[in-house]
């Protein structure tokens, strides 16, 4: 057990990793009466094409699956999983994004039986016919629900103008014809690959005593047996660099145009600390060049071209990158237009004069992230998978230099690896 | 249990303080009450803050406003237009981080203070009128966030349904007023209109976090906001009535028909069976334990979402559903079937339980947010029942089975409502 006591914050971070691989994080919090637990699994929707540990034979998963196991782990043989948690005052839930698989619960009693009861349905599956059946019935209205989406219409199809090879470019629950084929073995094969505990994290915030909750979980590790398989070799085609393609259009019933754009960033071999630097650093720049504070957005929002619709990020990952700009215009082609004007010739000095107030505000937003526990929680997995704590985002903000702004500016706007993804309205 | 509580400054000022060390950021939020008489003084007060924010006497531009709040850390400010029963609540918010947690010396809160206050008191004036460009800019884009609606299927069929079963009421209309009326409002019209809010509008001060003492003692100097009544609601007509229900349809081209049905309960904060009603909802729909998700989720796999939320200023609830149309009659069914079984005391003592123990759950969690804690502490000041998050806990502590049967027995169910595509 390691404990690390940040002064500034005035927090600490119990770190403990157990026999069987299991990495546990606790964040104590003292006065808090809300507890929050997450058992992030290092299985997203990524994650389809792999060599089986088993058997060395290559998988080629349904879209969606990672997604469709995060539900079928809720069935159990005779009672509900959020009966259980419900009869101890918990809440339950459970998110997947593309590269992990969260179950989560929040309580502010009954912690450690909650606790075993979120261990042990993630680390007991149940999948039959019959519940994969109803599941998919489940599934597929979800599924619908997110294509009435604008947002997450066209976010998905600048992805796949983005990426031609890269599974990011899948919708996360994956279609209504890839869950339709998924299978109580398909799920089987995904769990025993990448359900192990040293393939998952556990996070834990709240008013708790470390030393205590690690000894129960210890203990609950300690009598189940996990075969030792290595994690398993994940599978990305590789990317070419150019974009998949340059526009994706469609329409729906909307109120007004709903205009995407991104850039890609092809990556390559970098540090887990150059990554998030890397990611900080463009991400202060679109603030500077396309924030609320900046020029450039005042002066189309006084044109009527955008409007606080309008937002802009800079996502990074080892095996991708973009950056994505969008916001709702009835004036959605001199959006785009001008939108790729003031990209391509960034004025330095507005990168000089605006830098450190910029920074200020990571600062700021850096101090808040311990307000919020799921939150907190959300941005320390994220961070953690990459190999750093999150204590330490403070220094790599403290240390981002204006020059690395400018050197970025001139390269990650390049027209050619430009996509635009437009919903327009329904005639 | 330490329990979080607003204290009353007894003055001229409704300040309610919470005192806490408990967050990294410090909150304050300035209210304003506005009765909903019709839909051109909904937009009005809709579009006011919007043309606030666009600048003010001292930060001329919203690119200054938001320099200076990047300078002051990162603090946010935000307003926001809500609706409690028959009431438009204008809501200015400032959260910034405790100077404590920053390397270097500040006065931060100071200084967001003042940036708000002129803001708010200070308006950007052009020939005794806001400036025409901000006014005219700002109707525009609220004329957008109206018809925005529609790209949110779940709130469009939910504001659909309300805005139909309350028709006759005042209740029936939008929080942020129509379209159709935004042409009538006039520069000069908008402006006497801010000036009677800030003159006669009901008004509220919140503070939540660890603030010098200097500040407080000191924050009627720092501020133009005048004395007034608090933010009591005086205007909410509770409608409860035996009517047939009404079935609307609408037709758009959907990937996902979306059902929501409206009720009439009666029952508000300021009544005995609040709480009973509060723990009926949980175990008709307010969570995953709840019979709805167990019986038309879990079991015949008709939808991914369906759930029920309450009103408790105007006794509502409202069962929301995204389904398959052709399902529509069948789902409709086992809401009445499941709000009957209730109702017939048909229930376990562990579902019972659970619902129970879910909302002390949550109302628990709410201690730990300063916009939760700020969020429970209006509604109970709007509707004049000022309590503690631990006095509502007891409240729900108390309620019996016998009382959520007769929560049960008192539903009426008044409207349903459903999109569907046109094929």
């Amino acid at each position: 057990m390691e404990s690390i006591y940040n002064k500034n914050m005035d927090e600490t971070l119990v770190k403990a990793k157990l026999d069987n691989g299991l990495n546990i994080y606790i964040f104590p919090k003292k006065d808090y009466v809300k507890q929050y637990a997450m058992l992030s699994v290092d299985f997203g929707s990524n994650d389809i094409d792999f060599i089986d540990v088993k058997n060395g034979r290559r998988r080629n998963m349904p879209l969606g699956i990672a997604h469709f196991l995060e539900h079928q782990l809720f069935e159990d043989k005779e009672e509900s999983i959020f009966d259980k948690f419900a009869d101890l005052g918990a809440s339950a839930n459970a998110y997947t994004n593309f590269d992990s698989t969260n179950y989560l619960f929040s309580s502010s009693s009954n912690f450690e039986d909650s606790l075993i009861n979120l261990i042990e349905f993630v680390q007991e599956p149940y999948f039959s016919d019959e519940n994969v059946k109803k599941e998919k019935g489940i599934i597929v209205q979800e599924i619908k629900m997110y294509q009435d989406n604008p947002y997450w219409k066209s976010y998905f199809n600048l992805l796949s103008a983005l990426y031609s090879e890269h599974p990011v470019k899948n919708d996360i629950a994956g279609t209504e014809e890839s869950v339709m084929s998924i299978t109580p073995e398909d799920l089987y094969i995904c769990y025993y690959n990448f359900y192990l505990p040293s393939n998952m994290d556990l996070i834990l915030i709240g008013d708790l005593d470390p030393q205590r909750i690690i000894n129960l979980i210890r203990g609950n590790q300690a009598r189940k047996h996990f075969p030792h398989f290595k994690n398993p070799v994940r599978i990305i085609k590789e990317e070419p660099e150019k974009v998949a393609k340059k526009l994706v259009k469609e329409k729906m019933n909307i109120s007004r145009p709903m205009v995407q754009i991104a850039f890609k960033d092809p990556v390559k071999n970098e540090e887990p600390t150059q990554i998030i630097k890397k990611e900080y650093i463009v991400n202060l720049l679109l603030d500077i060049v396309f924030g609320r504070s900046s020029k450039n957005y005042n002066q189309l929002y006084d044109q009527g071209i955008i409007d606080n619709s309008f937002s802009c990020t800079y996502h990074k990952k080892p095996d991708y990158a973009y950056v994505h700009l969008h916001g709702e215009s009835n004036k959605p082609d001199q959006m785009r237009r001008k939108i790729k004007e003031k990209l391509v010739d960034i004025d330095h000095d507005e990168i000089s004069e605006n830098f450190q107030r910029i920074k200020r505000k990571y600062q700021g937003s850096f101090i808040r992230l311990f307000n919020n526990f799921n939150h907190l929680a959300a941005e320390f997995i994220n961070y953690r998978r990459l190999g750093i704590d999150i204590f330490e985002l403070a220094a790599i903000i403290e240390n981002i230099d204006l020059e690395e702004l400018i050197a970025y500016s001139d390269k990650i706007f390049n027209k050619d690896l430009m996509v635009e993804s437009i919903i327009l309205n329904e005639d | 249990m330490n329990d979080l509580e607003f204290k009353n400054y007894q003055n001229r000022f409704n300040l309610h303080h919470l005192a806490t060390d408990k967050f990294k950021t410090n909150l304050i939020q300035i209210y304003f009450m506005l009765p909903l008489e019709n839909e051109k003084e909904a937009a009005m007060n809709a579009l006011i803050p919007s043309v606030l924010e666009r600048g003010s006497k001292n930060y001329n531009d919203n690119q200054l406003i938001k320099t200076e709040l990047e300078n002051l850390y990162g603090s946010n400010m935000s307003s926001n237009i809500l609706k409690r029963g028959e009431n438009q609540i204008l809501r200015f918010s400032l959260e910034m981080v405790n100077e404590k947690f920053l390397t270097h010396k500040s006065n931060l809160t100071v200084d967001a203070f003042n940036l708000l206050n002129d803001i708010i008191f200070n308006p950007l004036i052009e020939k005794s009128k806001f400036k025409e460009k901000y006014f005219k800019q700002e109707k525009e884009i609220l004329k957008q966030d109206i018809l925005s609606l529609i790209n949110d299927k779940y709130s469009f069929a939910v504001e659909n349904c309300l805005s139909r079963m309350c028709k006759n009421e005042k209740y029936g209309i939008y929080k942020m007023g129509s379209v159709s009326v935004l042409d009538q409002i006039s520069n000069q019209e908008l402006f006497n209109h801010y000036q009677k809010i800030i003159n006669q509008a009901k008004r509220s001060l919140f503070l939540v976090g660890n603030f010098k003492s200097s500040f407080v003692d000191n924050i009627f100097a720092n501020t133009e906001l005048k004395a007034g009544a608090d933010i009591f609601d005086e205007n909410t007509e509770v409608v409860y009535q035996d009517k047939e229900i009404d079935f609307y349809e609408q037709l758009l081209k959907v990937n996902q028909a979306r059902l929501s049905i409206g009720f009439r309960t009666g029952i508000t904060r300021k009544q005995p069976d609040y709480y009973s009603l509060l723990v009926f909802n949980s175990l008709i729909g307010g969570s995953t334990h709840s019979r709805l998700f167990q019986e038309i989720r879990e079991k015949r796999s008709l939808a991914y979402y369906v759930s029920s939320s309450i009103e408790t200023t105007k006794g509502l609830l409202l069962i929301n559903s995204g389904i398959n149309a052709e399902n529509h009659e069948k789902v409709i069914e086992l809401v009445k079937q499941e709000i009957a079984a209730v109702a017939a005391g048909d229930f376990s003592e562990e579902e019972f339980m659970r619902s129970k123990k879910s909302i002390i759950n949550h109302l628990k969690q709410d201690l730990d947010s300063n916009k939760s804690l700020s969020a429970h502490f209006l509604l109970s000041l709007v509707n004049n029942k000022k309590e503690s998050i631990n006095q509502t806990i007891n409240g729900v502590e108390a309620v019996s089975r016998e009382d959520i049967i007769s929560v049960a027995k008192k539903l009426k169910m008044d409207t349903i409502y459903l999109l569907k595509s046109e094929d």
